[in-house]
């Protein structure tokens, strides 16, 4: 028995109004799944089996806050830039940082405010501590934080601006060229034990070759070519190898930048893990833009 | 006054630590004179660490690949090794077969006399084989590649997800499987019989590559770039447990159901394989007593008869007890050493001095 139009027309008006609640359904589940909390995602992740092994200093932080990308607030920022022991056994940042009046607070580097700390130091030579936006890892805040002053151990109280250290500064910045200055004066403090601090191997000792077990991160400092080649040439390759020197930028060469500066808080030792959870979530601050709201 | 001339510095010291005045780990442990009762002059001026094999010994460095019985005064052969570049890592054995290389090429020669056999060419750069009965597994470039114990040829190549990467460091086997970790931030399983792919692990947000890797009943444990070390499932390529050290791993050793390594932080570790636990952990560095510490450590750790050989960078080989950690014994080295020890049974040890010389320890 055929339809008559008018009955047809209310089927197709059914129809139609089926396929747009069928369609608001649809998107109200896609819309669920978009906006699923954070405790739902977690929850099934837990359920999937996707939650990371335990292990590192930093799992909770990493697995907890940046695998869900949970906005850090400046006012956790704040709050760390002002406890002590909060990066490590020290004092708080704000202690010495706290003021961009370079007679008061050193650098003139000012911790205490969210613009403070997107200035940077402003005493000369100005400098950012890092980009907004970026992976900090090698930026100042974070290296400061990070990174031992080699050779390791060394303690704020030996100078970074003895006659050698000077001497090394002065060739990158020349251009680290391999000329009678590098051969007479510069390589052999990298194989002279006390050369950059009271009681310490040299750094040959530890970095003298690319050999099974490696010689610490693969860094040959025993030559020119060795010293300009850099870190981790073996696994990396050697196109790919970190560079440790920038020929006319001291302040950009790992291999000055570990000499001269200091891990922060001062005093902080290297027996105290790199990755802190408050240096994860600092740096993770910065990734998402360091706002100030 | 007579108790206090009879009071000398070991006494003192001993003294304050039992009052609790110094941390623990300054008391010393006995401490023994090595001598060395056997000498054998390489030839090489720098040795790579060196292998012991079946109760022989053998050695390569920058001019020859050599060979030792330490009972015996002569070297049993020493051939130059004609490589471009120096021998860079331990020799490997596998049946009548010894292994040896550098960057630009990897060798086979013949355990009993030292004949050349094979000479494999590098495709881009030569990585750190792992040798079984009947195949040496390298990195050349990205691949991986099976060579052929017997020719040299290549059996069959692996590539990995990308060419960017470089392989250095040896795989490892376990049973039909090949572990891989070629510089891409994923370990590939391997078929061992055709090189075909049985299951990866991308983790590249942890690690850039794999350094050493070792098998121990369904555990890899896997050291990575910089400071992780990995538990996994052999089968399934699934993360058991994960170890960070607090500053790189330069390498480590697995022995029985314990992985050991050295962190920068100061620390021995050892770490259960099956939970990634600390089962104890010595201390060897206390940052600012310099007196006290012990050097860096750049051999790598190696354990014989339940105890753990430690050489640091001050030549002083320490002997941990392998239970718990304690430290039995120190043995001072008035001359340099290269970073390897083999122990031997009797208090003995073979070590190479820095002058290319392979040395019978007794303690």
């Amino acid at each position: 028995m055929p339809f008559s139009p008018s009955i047809k027309q209310q089927f197709i008006q059914i129809a139609k109004a089926g396929c747009v609640v069928a369609a608001l359904g649809f998107a109200f589940a896609g819309n669920a799944l978009a906006q699923r909390s954070i405790a739902e995602q977690y929850i099934l992740d837990m359920k999937e089996g996707k939650i990371s092994a335990a292990g590192a200093d930093d799992h909770v932080v990493q697995e907890l806050i940046i695998k869900r990308s949970i906005p850090i607030t400046y006012k956790y920022i704040n709050t760390l830039m002002n406890t002590p022991n909060a990066f490590g056994p020290g004092v708080a940042c704000t202690t010495c940082h706290n003021s961009q009046d370079a007679s008061k607070s050193y650098r003139g580097l000012d911790l205490s405010t969210c613009k403070g700390i997107n200035d940077g130091s402003t005493e000369k030579p100005k400098r950012a501590l890092f980009t907004p936006g970026t992976d900090a890892k090698r930026d100042i805040l974070i290296r400061r934080l990070r990174n031992n002053r080699m050779p390791l151990g060394q303690g704020f109280e030996n100078s970074t601006y003895t006659p050698n250290h000077m001497l090394v500064k002065q060739w990158i910045a020349d251009g680290a060229k391999n000329d009678d200055n590098f051969t007479k004066n510069v390589l052999p403090l990298f194989s002279t034990a006390n050369a950059f601090g009271p009681e310490t191997p040299a750094c040959t000792a530890c970095h003298m070759s690319n050999q099974e077990p490696p010689s610490f991160h693969e860094l040959n400092l025993t030559t020119h070519a060795g010293i300009l080649l850099g870190a981790d040439s073996v696994a990396k390759g050697v196109d790919k190898a970190t560079k440790v020197i920038i020929p006319g930028s001291p302040e950009k060469s790992f291999v000055w930048q570990h000499l001269s500066e200091d891990r922060m808080p001062p005093g902080i030792s290297p027996s105290e893990a790199r990755d802190h959870p408050n240096t994860t979530i600092l740096a993770t601050w910065i990734k998402q833009g360091a706002k100030c709201d | 006054m007579m108790a206090l001339s009879n009071l000398n510095r070991r006494h003192f010291v001993a003294a304050l630590a039992a009052g609790g005045l110094l941390p623990t780990f300054v008391v010393s442990a006995a401490t023994q004179t090595p001598t060395v009762v056997r000498r054998w002059a390489s030839g090489n001026t720098t040795l790579a660490p060196l292998a012991l094999l079946d109760d022989h010994i053998f050695f390569n460095g920058d001019k020859t690949l050599g060979r030792i019985d330490p009972d015996n005064a002569a070297l049993t052969w020493n051939v130059p090794h004609r490589l471009s570049s120096n021998a860079v890592y331990r020799p490997r054995a596998a049946g009548e077969l010894v292994i040896s290389g550098g960057q630009r090429e990897l060798g086979g020669w013949r355990q009993a006399d030292g004949q050349a056999l094979w000479l494999h060419k590098a495709i881009l750069q030569v990585g750190t084989p792992f040798v079984d009965a009947d195949h040496t597994y390298v990195g050349d470039g990205h691949w991986l590649l099976a060579l052929n114990n017997q020719s040299g040829a290549i059996d069959w190549r692996f590539a990995p997800d990308t060419d960017d990467c470089t392989a250095a460091y040896a795989p490892t086997v376990a049973g039909e499987t090949v572990f891989f970790g070629p510089g891409d931030g994923i370990l590939y399983a391997v078929n061992r019989a055709d090189g075909k792919l049985t299951w990866k692990l991308d983790e590249k947000k942890e690690w850039q590559y794999v350094r050493q890797m070792y098998v121990t009943g369904k555990v890899l444990v896997a050291g990575t770039y910089t400071e992780l070390l990995y538990g996994i499932n052999v089968d399934t390529g699934k993360v058991l447990w994960k170890f960070k050290a607090g500053n790189f791993i330069n390498s480590h050793h697995v022995s029985g159901d314990a992985a050991y390594l050295w962190s920068p932080t100061g620390w021995i570790y050892a770490i259960d394989v099956a939970t990634g636990k600390v089962r104890w952990r010595h201390q060897t560095t206390r940052y600012g007593n310099n007196a006290a510490n012990w050097g860096h450590m750049m051999a790598e750790i190696v354990t014989f008869e339940n105890q753990v050989y430690c050489l640091d960078m001050k030549q002083v080989l320490h002997v941990l007890d392998g239970v718990d950690g304690k430290e039995l014994l120190r043995i001072p080295f008035a001359h340099d050493l290269r970073p390897t020890v083999s122990p031997l049974p009797g208090k003995r040890g073979v070590m190479a001095s820095d002058t290319g010389e392979v040395q019978l320890v007794q303690w």
